[in-house]
């Protein structure tokens, strides 16, 4: 496994996997919680409440097959839009000083640590850019491939 | 020697083809349903772990787990952080003011509190009923005697007068009689029970209830384990006598 490889693996699995635990938390908290702290962010009603109904189980969905390797660019593409859409809303919110609600399995905060949020975005996106383009090793995806060439052997 | 053509597919692409025409046609086709089988178990692996972490994580709803909200230090009892006797027991109490059944479990959870206090953390949480008339307000009122220091003295008053306010048929003038009782303020105590973020506390306490499958109150989360009505305070006492009974005994030996 050469460095290049690896870094894209490794980079499918770190944000493969935050995005499925963000999805997993945001499902499992109250949808009236979710849209109360989608709506603190500033997102208008209409967007919020559909929001808090899909955009978790995008997550989940798109998060697992990220760390399996499956439609891997597909997923980045996603997490990438999804993560600079937080980014602009994050900034937005900042730049009107709101505390933004914080969600982990341990709780719900409030929290003004808005940078220290956009920062960890900044973070994400850097580090989809390696499995973006280095990630297609160690995949479901070969797997599916490697069995159809071995049939045409 | 094999001669081959140009032929032109319905692609548009020119591909070489031996007399028959039949070789290149062939690996074409291949081609396409190598792919299109590839892209259908590509498809079928996408829909099986959907399936799969769909059920987890509504096995995870189910066992009520998930992030919780947090409780306003006004609302929690016992044990105290950095004290050196470690907590026994976490208690979630999801209540109604009006609700008989949590006055009665209300009586218990202070006894249990005053013999093992120090070795209990209760966290308070409100679950106004609809079907109760005035306890979404009477939880409102609560919380503001809390924001002055009086929580829980402000709620015993609320269940033990249960009879007295619980089926008025406009806003019980009882609520501002027991601040008064308890010497609040009056003026911070309204001004604080108009405040919208107060209200939508307890409106997402209940939302939160709800998520953690509560329907009826008194609920418990006991150490994590959701237990509806308060049996499960006695046997968690004598759980709790238990291990200080043999701290007590691991410390005579010693």
């Amino acid at each position: 496994m050469n460095l290049k490889d690896f870094s894209g693996s490794a980079a499918r699995l770190i944000t493969g996997s935050a995005f499925l635990i963000a999805g997993i938390e945001k499902v499992l908290v109250s949808h009236d919680i979710l849209i109360w702290i989608l709506k603190g962010l500033g997102l208008p009603t209409f967007a919020a409440f559909p929001a808090a109904w899909i955009f978790p189980f995008c997550q989940i969905f798109f998060g697992l097959f990220l760390i399996c390797g499956l439609y891997t660019r597909v997923c980045v593409l996603f997490f990438s839009a999804t993560v600079a859409l937080e980014e602009i809303i994050l900034l937005q919110a900042w730049l009107r000083m709101v505390p933004v609600a914080e969600l982990d399995f341990y709780g719900i905060f409030l929290s003004h640590s808005i940078i220290w949020q956009i920062f960890q975005n900044v973070m994400l996106i850097l580090i989809l850019y390696p499995a973006f383009f280095y990630g297609s090793r160690y995949t479901l995806d070969n797997l599916i491939k490697s069995t159809l060439t071995e049939n045409k052997k | 020697m094999k001669k081959s053509a140009i032929k032109t597919v319905s692609s548009g692409k020119s591909v070489k083809t031996d007399k028959t025409g039949t070789a290149a046609d062939s690996t074409d086709s291949a081609d396409i349903r190598q792919r299109r089988i590839y892209n259908a178990r590509r498809l079928t692996a996408a829909v099986l772990l959907a399936a799969a972490v769909s059920a987890t994580v509504l096995i995870m709803k189910l066992k009520h787990c998930g992030p919780v909200m947090p409780v306003p230090e006004y609302r929690t009892a016992g044990a105290a952080a950095g004290q050196t006797e470690s907590p026994l027991s976490e208690i979630y109490e999801y209540t109604d003011f009006a609700c008989p059944a949590c006055a009665a479990a209300n009586v218990q959870l202070q006894n249990m509190m005053n013999t093992y206090g120090s070795r209990i953390k209760l966290h308070f949480k409100h679950f106004p009923l609809s079907m109760h008339k005035w306890s979404g307000i009477a939880a409102l009122y609560a919380d503001c005697a809390g924001e002055q220091g009086r929580f829980f003295q402000y709620g015993e008053m609320l269940f033990r007068n249960q009879e007295e306010w619980a089926d008025k048929d406009s806003e019980p003038e009882e609520f501002r009689i027991y601040a008064d009782r308890l010497g609040l303020d009056r003026k911070q105590m309204e001004s604080c029970v108009r405040k919208t973020e107060n209200q939508t506390r307890i409106k997402l306490e209940k939302a939160e209830g709800q998520a953690k499958g509560i329907t009826a109150t008194p609920s418990f989360f006991i150490n994590g384990k959701f237990h509806l009505g308060a049996g499960a305070l006695a046997s968690e006492s004598m759980r709790i006598e238990q291990i200080i009974q043999a701290e007590k005994s691991r410390g005579a030996r010693k």
